[in-house]
């Protein structure tokens, strides 16, 4: 699935800077929704999360006539959301940042067949979800939304947190532990 | 509920939608109208800035500088102090140290070249396990032994009662003549240049002037920087009295009271039945004679006994 969208990014791309705006908005939806997954995620705040998909986004315009072609566009793009996460949460606590519980994750793919029952279940078992994954340390909760979320591969997500490949697995595996345990013990 | 289970219950819910006007604004921007929502923090930029790490090093060097600290103590614990020569036993003694005096707590080291002095009076440990007491307004310097010597001590006034320990070395005192001591309990007085020396036990070379004296149990002598040793007819325990002064014994068993006397005068005890000293006694020792304090002792006893040549024997 990866090799297949950065083929289409690359078209898009290409397109994109060759004049065409609607190459920019598909690119835009091809991406947002999983910047935004990772926004979210790390700053526990929607509106927050918004203005900074938008400002990624304006500077993606900006800058993306200079961008080479075999550049993986989400990647490039959440290396520039890491950044700016890392720059808006610098100064603001971890409690502070999750007071309002708000969900990372917010739906099902293709849910709606179920019934009203399964419906309860599904949003208790999506918000004890969202609690495993806001309590987990930031290193690991952005190793799991990029690798899980974004579809990174391990590869990709060291690049984009700038760490070492061991490293991010490892942050990885004990986040699954950690998420394994939570959900366990609720 | 294992690894592949949780990562299929990640993916089975998708994150939220963005906002369609987060949509129109970025897309407003990316055709050059400026619609943009008025940012609430700092952007950051899309080529990746250096990455911005935590500075380490200030705790590396904290880290480096505690080790070091602690291999420093270490090795300073492991290395033996060669300069202690002994401790203070009691408090109030005073040392002089580097020009400057200090009031020794009971515990604390002798260092060479330690002058102590005693108000009140005071009792120190040498390194050899000696003890020496001293009389009030005595000065008395922890000299470095040097050679064979396994103490050294130089007495510039007032008197000290020495029990020496039995280990091998010289054991020296210095005054006006030098006094070594061949396994013994003794005491000297240094007084105007003169040294006077009594043995309570054992022996005691007197040496001064080029010639020396040989002084054992009972006896005393004296000699001074010029004048060669001499025998006196001083009595050693009369002379040594101070160091027995206001000693008190509540309701110790007697037994301890005269393997004390036995210890600190030249009197010894022969006991035939050691049932006859079964009992406890009160006794304050004043200022007399070391046989009437064992006259005092034994009679308020009803204990009967006979002396002869200092040697005590209780029937």
């Amino acid at each position: 699935m990866t090799v297949a969208v950065v083929s289409q990014e690359a078209e898009l791309l290409a397109a994109y800077q060759g004049g065409d705006a609607l190459a920019f908005e598909q690119l835009y939806d091809l991406h947002a929704g999983s910047v935004l997954t990772y926004l979210v995620g790390m700053l526990g705040n929607r509106d927050g999360a918004e203005e900074t998909l938008q400002l990624v986004f304006t500077r993606f315009a900006e800058r993306a006539r200079s961008v080479p072609l075999e550049t993986n566009v989400r990647a490039y793009l959440l290396t520039s959301a890491r950044n700016a996460v890392v720059n808006r949460i610098r100064s603001r606590s971890r409690r502070e940042r999750f007071a309002q519980g708000y969900g990372i994750l917010v739906r099902r793919r293709g849910g709606n067949a179920a019934g009203p029952e399964q419906g309860i279940e599904r949003d208790e078992r999506c918000r004890r979800l969202n609690a495993a994954l806001a309590a987990l340390p930031d290193g690991e909760r952005e190793v799991v939304l990029l690798h899980i979320k974004s579809e990174l591969t391990f590869e990709e997500t060291a690049a984009v947190l700038g760490i070492p490949r061991g490293t991010a697995t490892t942050r990885y595996r004990s986040a699954l532990r950690k998420l394994r345990m939570r959900l366990r013990h609720e | 509920m294992n690894d592949g289970e949780i990562e299929e219950l990640l993916r089975s819910y998708d994150g939220p939608e963005p906002r369609p006007e987060t949509r129109a604004a970025v897309m407003d921007a990316a055709r050059g109208v400026k619609r943009r929502r008025e940012p609430t923090a700092t952007v950051e930029p899309v080529t990746l800035p250096p990455r911005r790490r935590k500075r380490r090093w200030p705790l590396a060097v904290a880290a480096a500088a505690v080790l070091l600290l602690a291999a420093g103590l270490c090795w300073k614990l492991a290395q033996p102090s060669p300069e202690c020569l002994g401790r203070a036993l009691e408090n109030g003694m005073l040392a002089e140290r580097c020009g400057s005096s200090t009031a020794l707590a009971k515990g604390q080291p002798l260092l060479a070249g330690d002058r102590l002095s005693a108000p009140r009076g005071g009792l120190v440990e040498l390194s050899d396990g000696s003890t020496v007491k001293l009389d009030s307004a005595t000065e008395l310097v922890i000299e470095e032994p040097a050679g064979k010597q396994r103490a050294r001590l130089s007495l510039t006034a007032g008197r000290i009662l020495v029990r020496a320990s039995h280990l091998q070395g010289e054991f020296m005192v210095l005054g006006s003549a030098k006094v070594s001591v061949l396994g013994t309990v003794f005491g000297v007085a240094e007084d105007s240049g003169r040294t006077r020396v009594g043995v309570l036990r054992g022996r005691v070379a007197l040496a001064s002037a080029g010639s020396s004296l040989e002084l054992t149990r009972g006896k005393s002598g004296n000699a001074s920087a010029t004048a060669a040793p001499s025998a006196t007819a001083d009595d050693p325990d009369v002379m040594l009295g101070w160091a027995r002064v206001g000693k008190t014994f509540h309701d110790r068993p007697l037994s301890e009271v005269l393997d004390w006397i036995a210890d600190s005068s030249s009197y010894r005890f022969e006991i035939d039945d050691v049932r006859r000293i079964e009992r406890t006694v009160t006794v304050t020792v004043g200022d007399e004679p070391v046989r009437a304090l064992i006259d005092r002792i034994l009679a308020g006893c009803s204990i009967r006994y006979s002396i002869a040549a200092r040697n005590v024997k209780i029937e």
